[in-house]
Formats: C-alpha cells, sequence, structure tokens
C-alpha cells in the first residue's frame, strides 16, 4: 500500500462521506411518497443524487470519528473541516488526539499538502492516483460524481419493515479512478442513500457504510436546503473495524479568503 | 572373516571394478567440498546476524501471535506482545548460565518524505520568513529571494522536460503553469517577494513547485534498542559519522548504506552506481543501463543546480572551468562534464570527487538535522514523529553499503514506540473520557446494520455571515513527542523482544532449556527463538543452499548408482564360471551372494574415504585461509570478506557412509543375480 494512500485512508472514510450527497428538500421529502408515481431510471437516481450534492456556499463542519478496532482497543480522531467546492480548496485540520493536533491536510487547487505540527513541516502528497497499488484517494475530496464515474444496473426493491428501498449496483466506467469499483446502494423512498457496499475489482467486499441520519441544511448561496450526513456507521473488512462518523456543528456560509493558506494552518498552533 | 577375505581378492583380482570405487571417490570428494561450503554459508550468516543484533537467542512473551524476527520480510514487524515487567525479566535473564548481555529491540518500519527539490529550498526560506522581522532576516531573506530568483531561470529553461513529464495536463491546466512561469519570471513579483514574502511563497509553492515533480518517499528499516547498550553488545557495530544520541535523548543513527543510497545528492549517487558497475567489468558501449543511468546524470541537473546558493555556484563553475579547460555558466558546464563515457569516465569520476564534491552539499542530511518519520496510524492516517539524526553507522565486514544490514536505521526504543502508536494508560483513559463525552460510546450491533430510513435531523440556519459557526481553536504549540526520556521510560513503555547475547562458548540450547525452566519457575510467559527463526529471509538462504546440496548430492546417487551397478552387472556375468566352481564345492548362494555385495561395500567404502580424504587435502591446501568474497552484496552470507569452509569428522564420516550405502545398493542387483548360478550351469560353460 502506498503511503499516500495509508496517510488519506483514514481521512478517506470521513470525506467520502463528508462529501456525498447533501439532498435537496423535494416534495417527496415531507410526505410519505405516492406509491403510483413512475419509478426514475437507474441513472436519474444517480444524476438526480449528483445534482443535489452541490452546495454553493463554503461548509465548515466538525468531524468526529470514533474507531472500535478488533482487538478492542478505541480511537477517537476529531477534524475541523473547511471546504469551498466553486474552487475545490480544501482544509483539515486534527483537533484530537492530542499529539497530532494542530496537523492536517490542506488542497489548494492542484496541490495536496500534509502539514506536521509540532515540526511545523509540510509535505506535498501526490496528485494522481497513479502510483502502483494505490486507490485514488482524490475522488474523496470532490463532489459525488455517481452518474459521471459508474455505469449503474437496477436490482429491483428490497421491502423491510413495509419501507421499499431502490437497490443499485455500480460499476466503474473505464479510464476513471475511483477508491471503489462496483459500489451498490441501497436508496430510500426519500431519495437519501441509507446502505452503501464498496467491492474490490474481484467482488470481495471491502467496506460497509449506513448512513443513519442527514440534517437538513439551509445553503444561503442557492437559496434551498441540502442534505449532508450526520451519522454514519461503517464496517472496514479487511481489519474488522468498526467506526462511528458523526458531523456536528455544520455550518453553510462564506469562509475568509485567507482561510485556504499555509500560513492559515500554520497560525493555529501557536 | 573368510567371506571378507574372499570379496577382497575377488576386488583386487579385478581392475574393471575399481571404477566403481573411483567413482564413489569422485562423488564423496563434490560433496565434501559442498558440505564444506554450505557448512561455511550457514555458519557465516549465522555469525554475521547474531554479531548484528539478532544475538544467539531472541526472548519474547510466549503468549504472542507472531514470532520475533529482526530481518523483516515483506509482511513487515510480527504481532508480539510486550514482555511483562521487563526490568525484572531483565534481571532474572542476565543471571541465567550463558547469557552476556540482554538487549531490548523493536523492529518495524517509517518512511521519511523527501519533497521536490524547489519544496526543499522554498521550505527552509518559508522558515526564515516567518522568523519576526529584524534587520538580520531581511539580510537574509534578501540573500535567499535572489538565488529563488535564479533558481527559477533553470526551471523555465528546463521547461521542455517538465512538458513530457507532466504530459498528461489538462489543456488548461497547461496554460496556467505556463502563465505561473510567466509571471514569476517578472521583477514585479520579486518586488513582491520582499514586501510579503508568505503570500509570494505559497504562490510558489502551490503554482510553479508543484510543476518539478512530486516528490519521493524514502523507507526506513528500523532497529530500535537502548541505543548505549547496542554497541556495546554487538562488536561488528561502528560509528562511520556524527556521534550516538547522548542517554536519555531521542535519536536516529542512519545505516551507511541507506545514506548512500537514499541520502546522496542524487547525481552523487548515480556516478557512485556507474563507478561501482564498471568496477565490475560493465562498459558504456555494451551495457544500455549503465548509459541509461548516464543519462540519468543529466535528468538530475536540475536538482543539483538548485541546491547551490550563488557562492556554491560560482566556486563549481570556477572548478569545472579549470578541469574541461574553458570558462563558462556553471549549468552548461555541468551538462558537458556530465556528458560520460567509457574514455573520460574513470577520470571525471576521480575529478568530482576530489575537485567538485568540496563545492557540494552532498548529503541532503547531517548529523544534527531532523527528520520526520512516519508511520501508518491504523485507519487514522498517519503519526509523524520528528527525530533527530546524530550519525551514520556501519556492521564491519558485513557487506559494506550494499549490504541489507548497512541499510537500516538504529533507533531509540522511545521513538519506535511513539511510531507503532502504542499508548499510555494515560491516553487510552484520555481518549475513553472524551468518546464517552461525545456519546460515541455503543458499539456497534448487528441490528445497526439493518436497512431503515434514514432520519433527518434540522439544523437552524446560521445565516450567511463569514466566520459563523464556533471560532476555529488555536493550540498552543506543545511537545507531542518529548526529545527527552528517562531510563524506566526507556524500558517501562513496552518492550516486544529482546536479543540475548551468550557468552563465548555458552551452548544456545542449553541457555534456551534454561530460560525456560525460569519460566516455569517465575510463571512468566517467556519463550526464545534462535538466530535461523529470527534471521527471517537473510537466514532462509542457508536452507536453500542446503536444499540445493541435497538435490545435487540425490542427483549424484542416482547417477553412481546407474553406473556402479551396470558396471558391477556386467563383471558378474564373467564370473559365472567362478561361482559356480565355488557353488560345487558346497558354498551356499547366501554366502556367494555375501561375498558379492561385500566387494561392493569395500569398493564404496575405501572410495568414499578416499574422496573424503582427497577433499579434506584440498579444503587444506587451497582454501586453508579460506576463500576472500569480493562481491559486497555475499558477505552477509559468509560472516564477512573471506568465506571459511566449514567441514566437522561427523560430516565426513556422514558423507562416507552415505557414498558406501549408494554403492551397496547398486551391488544388490548384481550380487543376486551373479549367486544365481547352478554349479551345473557353470561346468556346461566351461566344457563350451
Amino acid at each position: 500500500m502506498s503511503h499516500f494512500s495509508a496517510s488519506l485512508h483514514g481521512f478517506a472514510a470521513a470525506f467520502s462521506l463528508l462529501l456525498s450527497a447533501p439532498m435537496v428538500a423535494s416534495a417527496a421529502e415531507k410526505a410519505s411518497p405516492p406509491t403510483a408515481a413512475p419509478q426514475p431510471s437507474a441513472v436519474e437516481v444517480l444524476k438526480q443524487i449528483d445534482a443535489r450534492m452541490s452546495f454553493q456556499s463554503d461548509y465548515r463542519g466538525t468531524v468526529r470519528l470514533r474507531e472500535l478496532r478488533k482487538d478492542g482497543t478505541e480511537h477517537l480522531m476529531e477534524l475541523e473541516v473547511y471546504r469551498r467546492d466553486s474552487s475545490r480548496d480544501l482544509l483539515i485540520y486534527v483537533t484530537k488526539p492530542r499529539h497530532l493536533a494542530g496537523g492536517g491536510y490542506l488542497r489548494i487547487g492542484r496541490n495536496l499538502w500534509e502539514y506536521e505540527a509540532s515540526t511545523g513541516q509540510w509535505q506535498r502528497t501526490t496528485q494522481r492516483g497513479n502510483i502502483v497499488n494505490t486507490v485514488s484517494c482524490e475522488e474523496d475530496f470532490d463532489r459525488s460524481q455517481l452518474a459521471e464515474n459508474y455505469d449503474v444496473k437496477d436490482e429491483g426493491m428490497e421491502v423491510v419493515s413495509g419501507t421499499s428501498f431502490r437497490k443499485l449496483h455500480l460499476t466503474v466506467k473505464s479510464g476513471r479512478l475511483v477508491s471503489f469499483e462496483q459500489l451498490r446502494l441501497w436508496v430510500d423512498p426519500n431519495f437519501n442513500i441509507v446502505k452503501r457496499i464498496g467491492y474490490a475489482p474481484s467482488g470481495r467486499v471491502l467496506r460497509s457504510d449506513v448512513i443513519r441520519s442527514y440534517q437538513a441544511i439551509k445553503d444561503p448561496l442557492a437559496a434551498k436546503v441540502v442534505y449532508p450526513y450526520k451519522e454514519v456507521l461503517e464496517v472496514e473488512e479487511s481489519t474488522g473495524s468498526q467506526f462511528t462518523v458523526r458531523y456536528d456543528d455544520v455550518v453553510l456560509g462564506a469562509l475568509s479568503p485567507n482561510m485556504f493558506t499555509k500560513t492559515w494552518l500554520e497560525g493555529r498552533v501557536r | 572373516m573368510a567371506l571378507v577375505s574372499f570379496a577382497f581378492h575377488g576386488v583386487l583380482a579385478r581392475p574393471r571394478s575399481w571404477v566403481v570405487g573411483l567413482l564413489a571417490a569422485g562423488s564423496a570428494l563434490l560433496l565434501t567440498l559442498g558440505v564444506a561450503l554450505v557448512g561455511g554459508i550457514s555458519d557465516g550468516t549465522r555469525r554475521s546476524l547474531i554479531e548484528s543484533g539478532t544475538g544467539d537467542l531472541q526472548l519474547y512473551n510466549a503468549t504472542s501471535t507472531g514470532t520475533p524476527v529482526v530481518v523483516q520480510d515483506s509482511g513487515g514487524a510480527p504481532e508480539l506482545q510486550p514482555i511483562p515487567d521487563f526490568a525484572q525479566v531483565e534481571a532474572r535473564v542476565r543471571a541465567v548460565d550463558g547469557v552476556r548481555e540482554v538487549v531490548p529491540l523493536e523492529v518495524g518500519g517509517a518512511w521519511v518524505f523527501r519533497g521536490n527539490y524547489l519544496d526543499e529550498k522554498l521550505s527552509s526560506i518559508r522558515a526564515v520568513a516567518r522568523e519576526p522581522a529584524t534587520a538580520a532576516r531581511e539580510a537574509r531573506l534578501a540573500v535567499l529571494g535572489a538565488d529563488l530568483e535564479r533558481t527559477l531561470r533553470d526551471v523555465v529553461r528546463d521547461d521542455g522536460r517538465r512538458a513530457e513529464a507532466f504530459a498528461f495536463l489538462k489543456e488548461e491546466e497547461a496554460r496556467e503553469d505556463r502563465q505561473a512561469l510567466e509571471a514569476v519570471a517578472e521583477p514585479a513579483f520579486w518586488e513582491r517577494f520582499r514586501t510579503e514574502p508568505l503570500e509570494t511563497l505559497e504562490y510558489l509553492e502551490n503554482r510553479v513547485a508543484r510543476q518539478v515533480g512530486e516528490g519521493a518517499s524514502i523507507d526506513v528499516e528500523f532497529l530500535a534498542s537502548d541505543l548505549a547498550l547496542f554497541p556495546r553488545a554487538f562488536p561488528r557495530f561502528e560509528l562511520v559519522s556524527g556521534s550516538l544520541p547522548p542517554p536519555g535523548q531521542r535519536g536516529l543513527m542512519l545505516g551507511q548504506g541507506l545514506y548512500e543510497q537514499h541520502f546522496k545528492l542524487p547525481v552523487a549517487a548515480l556516478l557512485d552506481t556507474l563507478h561501482r558497475e564498471r568496477s565490475r567489468g560493465a562498459t558504456f558501449a555494451q551495457d544500455e543501463s549503465l548509459r541509461t543511468v548516464a543519462e540519468r546524470c543529466l535528468v538530475e541537473l536540475p536538482d543539483l543546480l538548485a541546491r547551490l546558493d550563488a557562492e556554491r555556484s560560482q566556486a563549481v563553475a570556477q572548478a569545472l572551468g579549470t578541469l574541461l579547460g574553458h570558462p563558462g555558466e556553471v549549468e552548461p558546464l555541468l551538462r558537458e562534464f556530465l556528458t560520460l563515457d567509457d574514455a573520460n569516465f574513470d577520470a571525471r569520476y576521480q575529478q568530482f570527487q576530489e575537485v567538485l564534491a568540496p563545492h557540494l552539499p552532498l548529503y541532503r542530511v547531517r548529523p544534527g538535522d531532523t527528520l520526520v518519520l512516519m508511520s501508518p496510524n491504523g485507519s487514522l492516517g498517519v503519526t509523524g514523529v520528528p527525530v533527530r539524526v546524530w550519525g551514520t553507522f556501519r556492521f564491519k565486514g558485513l557487506g559494506g553499503d550494499l549490504s541489507r544490514v548497512n541499510s537500516l536505521g538504529l533507533l531509540d526504543l522511545v521513538t519506535a514506540r511513539f511510531l507503532a502508536n502504542r499508548r499510555t494508560q494515560a491516553e487510552d483513559d484520555e481518549v475513553r473520557k472524551d468518546v464517552e463525552a461525545l456519546g460515541l460510546a455503543q458499539p456497534m450491533a448487528p441490528t445497526d446494520l439493518a436497512l431503515q430510513p434514514a432520519a433527518i435531523i434540522e439544523v437552524p440556519e446560521a445565516g450567511a455571515q463569514e466566520g459563523s459557526g464556533a471560532a476555529p481553536p488555536v493550540f498552543a504549540r506543545h511537545e507531542a513527542f518529548p526529545e527527552h526520556f528517562t531510563p524506566e521510560t526507556l524500558r517501562g513503555g513496552g518492550i516486544l523482544q529482546a536479543a540475548l547475547v551468550l557468552e563465548t562458548g555458552a551452548d544456545a540450547d542449553a541457555v534456551a532449556e534454561r530460560i525456560d525452566a525460569l519460566a516455569k519457575e517465575t510463571g512468566a510467559p517467556l519463550a526464545t527463538v534462535d538466530w535461523s527463526e529470527a534471521g527471517g529471509l537473510l537466514a532462509g538462504v542457508v536452507g536453500i543452499t542446503q536444499v540445493v546440496l541435497l538435490a545435487l548430492a540425490a542427483l549424484m546417487s542416482l547417477f553412481v548408482v546407474m553406473v556402479s551397478g551396470s558396471t558391477l552387472l556386467l563383471l558378474a556375468r564373467e564370473r559365472v564360471g567362478e561361482v559356480g566352481t565355488l557353488r560345487a564345492v558346497g558354498m551356499q548362494r547366501r554366502e556367494v551372494f555375501t561375498v558379492l555385495l561385500c566387494e561392493g561395500l569395500l569398493l564404496g567404502v575405501l572410495g568414499a574415504g578416499l574422496g573424503v580424504g582427497l577433499g579434506v587435502a584440498l579444503l587444506r591446501l587451497v582454501v586453508g585461509q579460506g576463500i576472500p568474497v569480493r562481491d559486497e552484496s555475499l558477505q552477509v552470507f559468509m560472516g564477512g570478506n573471506v568465506l571459511m569452509p566449514q567441514l566437522s569428522a561427523t560430516a565426513g564420516l556422514v558423507v562416507v557412509a552415505v557414498v558406501g550405502a549408494v554403492v551397496v545398493a547398486a551391488s544388490l542387483v548384481p550380487a543376486w543375480r551373479g549367486s544365481a548360478v547352478l554349479p551345473i550351469e557353470a561346468m556346461r560353460k566351461r566344457e563350451d
């Protein structure tokens, strides 16, 4: 495994969720879905999800990621996250655990930097997921582009306790770099992804995520409500680690233009 | 007895049967030499490993799922549990008869990230720019700015190569890159640098530095120990440069091999490679790989130029002007100097070492510098632990700078513990407290993963004013990884394994038994493995040579059986009359069979004895002082630069017994057939 993917791996877990599917409020949201309405096609569902994922305002939030490892040890990571999708800027810094506090990641355009707070050292990490044996983590820092990255096959409906979930199987389009070559999604009647399984090309399960809740937030610039994640549970197959990821204190609103700079992050440590 | 004497006379009377004896002698000679060489390799590898950190035995916690290694294979370090109450165990094991030294160890892997040459340059300027404004800082920034401007001119000049390397760029991205280069060529940009150094640096870091490559990681396989004790316990350890860290201070020693291969100026390292290959007989004319390496010297030229400040650059230009016989700019002069072929290489290599090297920053890291060692932290990203480099070391006589054992890093145990993310109880408690306070303490239940509609949580609108939400936290800079430690910290944070160095002449198996007895007596979960297990891949090579020797012996035995068998069968046919006469005078078939078999045994044992004797004489006369090993990469298996073949009396006797047995086996069929002659048949044959 390359160092790059190792280093971003944990953050990837948070980001793939963080950057996915905020939902536009739909008429179906408030009422129970009309049973007789014609089903949108699988591609339509993806496009709809992708279209809803972009909020125009800047984003800030606190991500809390608790990991319970197979050996019973417990780990906690707390990250402050700042995003500006219009210019693809991203800043993350660690606030817990204490020995990593102040360090973080900064993406400015086509640069991705890692910052080590105790030495003040910046490291450029690779721009392209073109290293042998690496999975591209670039997508974890971007808006979800399900419709652009994947071909989709409808797998019908799965009914659990009276609720019908739309089941979709996604296979990566050739030439696209993604973390999971295949995905399976379960989408609830209100167009929320509620479960997602990522597979290796061989079909082996890599990660299972269950999205328990979303938060409804008004995007001031787009003047609409969007739905970023609130709480996500994950199981990583290879290590057996269980994650609970929670997105707290999310605010959509303009951030200072000086925020996405090395100088700003360096200023977090006195 | 009479039968044996019969057999003896039978052998003497038929010189043609001596072929079998000679065959046995030849096989025994070859096997003797083979056994002695494999014995030498086994003993050499054993000594190399024992003397370079493995020790005679490795002590570990018996409840671990893995067993300790010192030489890691590709799977990385094995899973070991800490030895409980190590300080007490150490004292007890040290008191065991035959144990001279107990050296706590930990093995692991980390990496160091190295940015491209512009990244490195810009980061050193950034450090100056962040200092409080003083006249001295301004002066240094002015010098660094001028130097940076000169370097960037070289980058622009290198535009052609960059276009090739980044051919994957989209048109718009390529245009952005070109614009950035044009912008930094303007005097106005450097005016701004003087007034807003941090902003302009950030522009350079994000828009320009990216264009000269992505940087690289250097893997550092390390052996961590008590650095005050390690050199005492392993006398092959020698300091090459710098010093050991003072007691109680964290530090890293780089193996000289690692230092030469990965921390040297790329051009200098490439020239070393060329020099090494040519001394093995390779030439530019015949080897494309050599020409490729020579071309890479030119590719690395911008890296070298970027590392020269104005003063060094001038000195190098002057020196090159003298060497090449005409003055000029440093870049074309270097390009000319590094255009290498068979005719000029030796002279140029010598000139580089003697004339140019003193003006160059030959290594990227020098004793006193700090490196950040990175290691994966499970699923939570990466831990970066800063550690000071105190010097470089080598294990004497174990293959120089190409040897595996000299390409390691040697660390203190405390830094290794930081890298392994082993937490103290206090840290565990803090995580627990935080998890509970945040309401994240529930372990997942299987029902959690069942399908259910997602809940929607309404968040009140925060408004679009800038800086909404809580203010970003600011941290007081604290020492996450303290530089100093106490002796209690060094041994108190969980020791995973320890090398036991034994007294001269002590038997490792006997000591291992004593430690087992100690473990039973005290109830401590202690176990040991010897060098052959802890040596991992390196020790595995010994096993491979043994397998090869066995395969060779098996093939040779088959050959001996077939040739001896057919020779003896031929001779048996000629002896029908003789055997018939013996049967006529009353000798039983069984007795005849025994006589013929004894002949085989005599031929086999005498031949094998002769072969082993010859082998021993050859070893004494020809390789009495050992076989010199010039290939550095083999030295670690030979225990140094001389291979001493090892042949014990037992091994000699085993060779005689095996070869004798093979010849006896080859005699079985001829003896059985030869003894199956009826007297009447023999008489008839006589009459014919």
